[in-house]
């Protein structure tokens, strides 16, 4: 894709809000995409995220701030003047239009000739694996098929940017994993910037370029999946992304003063060490600090719970090599890893 | 108790269920087999038979020959046709103004959809002459002379009657479509009047037939509105009501009946294939909210307003002439039309309320124990049992009374339940039984399987999860079973009108035979009566449902 159209579908937020009822929902929220770029908005049910997603789409109006795609304001064009595609959850399709009148739905609003929409239908639902299926109806497909429909009915219209929201909370466990690699590899190769609403940190972590994490009504934290994991900002994206064990400022004084390194300079209660607990090394000793108290098998590493001066700690360990409840041991703490974040 | 015991209970508990089914299904389905299938099956026995038994079409060649019949039933057919047209749109209209509009007053629309509910069948009539009659009001302000009895007079009263009934069966298929259409659709670049195309259109289309079979046929086979105001335009109804009461014709009362089982069959036929067709949705679905749109919602309002002021203006009026010194003429406020010309005066209320609270309890009860037994029943037993249970639907109440009449007038059962007020009783609530049957089966659906499962598990017996488990979170809808069977009753005229006796006469009938014998401001006077009954009735309905609605949703929380 060249750049002129790259740079003319840059989606910029800028100090969002809105209210509903005079009840607050999103506070001053600002977020800038990049050419092509698959952002997803990460965060637990009932944070704004989904609110976000409709005001971006023109579904809901802002009570303040301004959503542009490249440079122009959204402000008071309706959402069927956008040129976005959107995918929910569930209830996507038309069900009174077969698959084909579905996908080819956008273009004929737009006064695309027969020929036209019947052969961009044909393309479209040969690339989301959905050809041979363009005369049924929704009710015929299963969920994972419904939402292939779906995403080639939001692409026929070349939309300038491509809203998901919450696509594959509907669907069961091993569908979501295959269609969620599947629109990555769509979404790669079409390179549409594209916004995605979920509460699953695997799905976001897996297919977005950037995540941001929201928490009642605030982006907390925008970062690749890797900053966000690693470098946890504040101490709700540290406990919603990924396990963690967060020790306050006089804890870590007192029985792993070598983390105060990486501390910054603020009163004792603003900032938390948060671990990993792969960054975290167990070794049965008699005369440890540390008793274990729980393990639990996941399969490729046991996660082993071990209390740790009143704190329980997380730790990953080869299944193979775990100690026995009860064994005590001492910790090490990888000054490394350790992230500070703001409570 | 060892833990080998305790094992052992659940097979225990599987052999335990089948004498409870059986005890659950028996009376019901004894019940529809006495009261529906058999006066059914007579009159359409009896419309095939002359007097000597024998086989024959000659009932039918009779009223082929009759140029009387035939000029009602082609009557009937343009009435019902000009009435579902007119209802349909009009109830359309009304519909989408509650579902898709952001007008205000939506509480006050739904009251006024409810007037002819709760009133009995030919108030709309009585409206309408108090209104445009020879002595109604317009003329007494105007001096115009509108000839009110016939064709648009009729037509007028029925589609009163009639919208409302679109308007409920149109609100469920608007209700139940998402919001996520609408965004869909608005996205991917629709116009508000495509969506309408698109999405609104589709999703009511079956409920639209749906609608107007419903209409059609309560139209054509009601004769409340009929006798009051149809004048010298004749109509199967009113025919049959001559035949049978007039000149105790049964045999050709049960011929045109069978012939008005016609339409009603088709409606039930359409209403099966509308049901499989209807789009399913999954739970969750959002309500949509329709955007700001004045030119819209004023557009809307207009036409709602057009199509509800016939309704309220013709309850109102006869509520108010019912007080009037002497309509139209002196407006000065008095009770005396409260005095009745009726040798039993007020009595007959007193029977309806009787009749109408028994309809409901046993009506309650049968479809509960039917509803809750269906749900162990499985292949040909349970579509048996649902078509039996459906097919008072498509019955006419008219047809139902003629058949008990049939039925009950000679034979073993007519000792104890010729002249009883419980062939009332049943001849109201069979009426009622498809309707009554469908709210249950579904209200039985909202019982969460998994506390049941849980509660078989812990070792409870079949009654005792019936009571602990299904009763209730089966309240709100036995609550609005009850009271749905109780107003049919308090208002219905069609079935019992042929079984009501000098000695036992009910509410709705009294109204017909005052206005009948001229005393037409006695008339308004005892429906309104009839409508304050079950207006109370209705207030009751909504405060034990919404409590009991409440026990559910907050033990929801724990589910």
């Amino acid at each position: 894709m060249d750049a002129v159209h790259a740079d003319a579908t840059r989606l910029s937020v800028d100090s969002l809000g809105k209210s509903f009822d005079g009840v607050p929902v999103l506070h001053d929220i600002s977020l800038h995409a990049q050419a092509g770029e698959f952002i997803c908005l990460l965060g637990p049910s009932g944070c704004g995220k989904t609110t976000l997603l409709r005001i971006i789409a023109g579904l809901e109006d802002a009570s303040s701030g301004t959503v542009r795609l490249g440079g122009r304001d959204l402000a008071g064009v309706p959402a069927r003047e956008r040129g976005f595609g959107i995918v929910f959850q569930s209830y996507s399709l038309f069900p009174t239009m077969t698959v084909a009148q579905n996908v080819g739905y956008g273009m004929r609003i737009r006064g695309a000739s027969g020929q036209a929409v019947s052969s961009r239908v044909d393309e479209l639902l040969g690339m989301t694996g959905m050809a041979g299926h363009a005369g049924r109806l929704p009710w015929q497909l299963s969920g994972g098929q419904q939402q292939r429909v779906a995403m080639a009915r939001a692409l026929a219209v070349n939309p300038s940017v491509l809203l998901l929201d919450e696509p594959f909370s509907a669907l069961d466990a091993r569908v979501r994993v295959q269609l969620r690699g599947e629109v990555h590899a769509l979404q790669r190769r079409l390179r549409v910037p594209t916004l995605m609403v979920t509460h699953d940190q695997e799905e976001a972590l897996v297919l977005a370029d950037r995540v941001a994490c929201m928490n009642e009504g605030r982006i907390e934290q925008v970062g690749t999946p890797r900053e966000i994991y690693a470098r946890p900002r504040t101490r709700f994206v540290a406990s919603f992304i990924g396990a963690s064990t967060l020790l306050d400022t006089a804890f870590v004084r007192g029985y792993a003063p070598a983390l105060l390194e990486g501390r910054p300079s603020g009163a004792e209660n603003a900032f938390e060490a948060c671990v990993r607990p792969e960054d975290v090394r167990l070794d049965v000793d008699p005369s440890g600090d540390a008793r274990v108290v729980d393990i639990q098998f996941l399969g490729s590493v046991a996660r082993v719970t071990a209390q740790w001066h009143g704190k329980l700690l997380l730790v990953d360990m080869h299944p193979s090599r775990t100690p026995a409840p009860g064994d005590m041991a001492s910790v090490w703490v990888d000054p490394s890893h350790c992230t500070w974040v703001t409570t | 108790m060892s833990a080998a015991a305790w094992s052992l209970a659940p097979v225990r508990r599987e052999r335990a269920w089948r004498p409870v089914f059986i005890a659950l299904a028996t009376l019901p389905v004894l019940g529809l087999a006495v009261f529906v299938a058999w006066p059914l099956a007579l009159i359409v026995l009896r419309s095939f038979t002359g007097d000597d038994h024998a086989w024959t079409f000659a009932r039918y060649a009779t009223l082929l020959a009759s140029p009387r019949v035939l000029q009602a039933g082609w009557h009937s057919l343009a009435m019902g046709v000009t009435v579902t047209a007119i209802s349909v749109s009009a109830g359309f209209v009304v519909a989408f103004a509650l579902h898709r509009s952001r007008l205000r007053g939506k509480a006050a629309m739904r009251f006024v959809l409810l007037l002819p509910i709760l009133s009995p069948s030919l108030v709309q009539a009585l409206g309408i002459i108090f209104l445009l009659g020879r002595a109604g009001l317009v003329h007494q302000l105007t001096g115009w002379n509108i000839d009110l009895y016939g064709f648009w007079g009729l037509v007028f009263a029925n589609a009163c009657y009639g919208l409302p009934q679109v308007v409920l069966i149109v609100s469920s298929s608007l209700e139940r479509t998402d919001r996520r259409y609408y965004d869909g659709a608005e996205v991917l670049g629709a116009s508000r009047w495509r969506q309408f195309l698109d999405i609104t259109l589709p999703q009511c289309r079956y409920a639209l037939v749906a609608a107007a079979f419903v209409v059609f046929t309560v139209t054509v086979t009601d004769f409340g509105n009929a006798i009051v105001i149809g004048g010298r335009y004749r109509v199967l109804a009113t025919e049959i009501y001559a035949e049978v009461a007039g000149q105790l014709d049964f045999g050709m009362g049960a011929a045109i009946g069978t012939v008005l089982l016609l339409p009603a069959v088709l409606s039930i036929a359409v209403e099966r294939v509308v049901a499989r067709r209807r789009v399913r949705t999954a739970d969750g679905a959002m309500v949509v909210q329709p955007p700001r749109n004045l030119a819209r919602d004023t557009a809307l309002g207009l036409m709602a307003f057009a199509a509800l002021l016939p309704i309220l203006a013709t309850t109102a009026i006869v509520v108010y002439a019912s007080f009037a010194r002497l309509w139209p003429y002196k407006l000065g406020m008095t009770l005396a039309n409260y005095h009745v010309n009726l040798a039993d005066g007020f009595a007959p209320i007193v029977t309806s309320l009787e009749v109408s609270l028994l309809a409901a309890f046993v009506g309650t009860a049968l479809l509960f124990s039917l509803a809750l037994a269906q749900r162990r029943m499985r292949g040909s037993l349970a579509a048996a049992c649902s078509f039996l249970a459906l097919l008072p639907a498509a019955v006419p109440g008219l047809v139902l009374g003629i058949g008990y009449l049939v039925a009950f007038n000679d034979g073993p059962l007519s000792g104890w339940l010729y002249g009883s007020i419980a062939i009332l009783v049943a001849c109201n609530f069979y009426h009622y039984h498809a309707q009554g049957y469908l709210a249950m089966v579904s209200g039985l659906r909202n019982v969460p399987a998994a506390l049941e499962e849980a509660v078989d598990c812990l070792g409870a017996g079949t009654v005792r999860r019936i009571g602990e488990v299904v009763l209730p979170y089966a309240a709100p809808t036995l609550a609005s079973v009850f009271f749905f069977l109780f107003m049919r009753s308090m208002v219905t005229l069609s079935g019992v009108v042929f079984l009501v006796t000098p000695a036992l006469n009910l509410a709705a009938v009294a109204v017909m035979q005052l206005d009948m014998n001229g005393s037409v401001s006695q008339a308004a006077a005892y429906a309104t009566c009839v409508m304050v009954v079950t207006g109370l009735a209705v207030a009751a309905m909504r405060l034990a449902a919404a409590r009991a609605s409440m026990m559910v949703k907050r033990s929801r929380h724990v589910a």
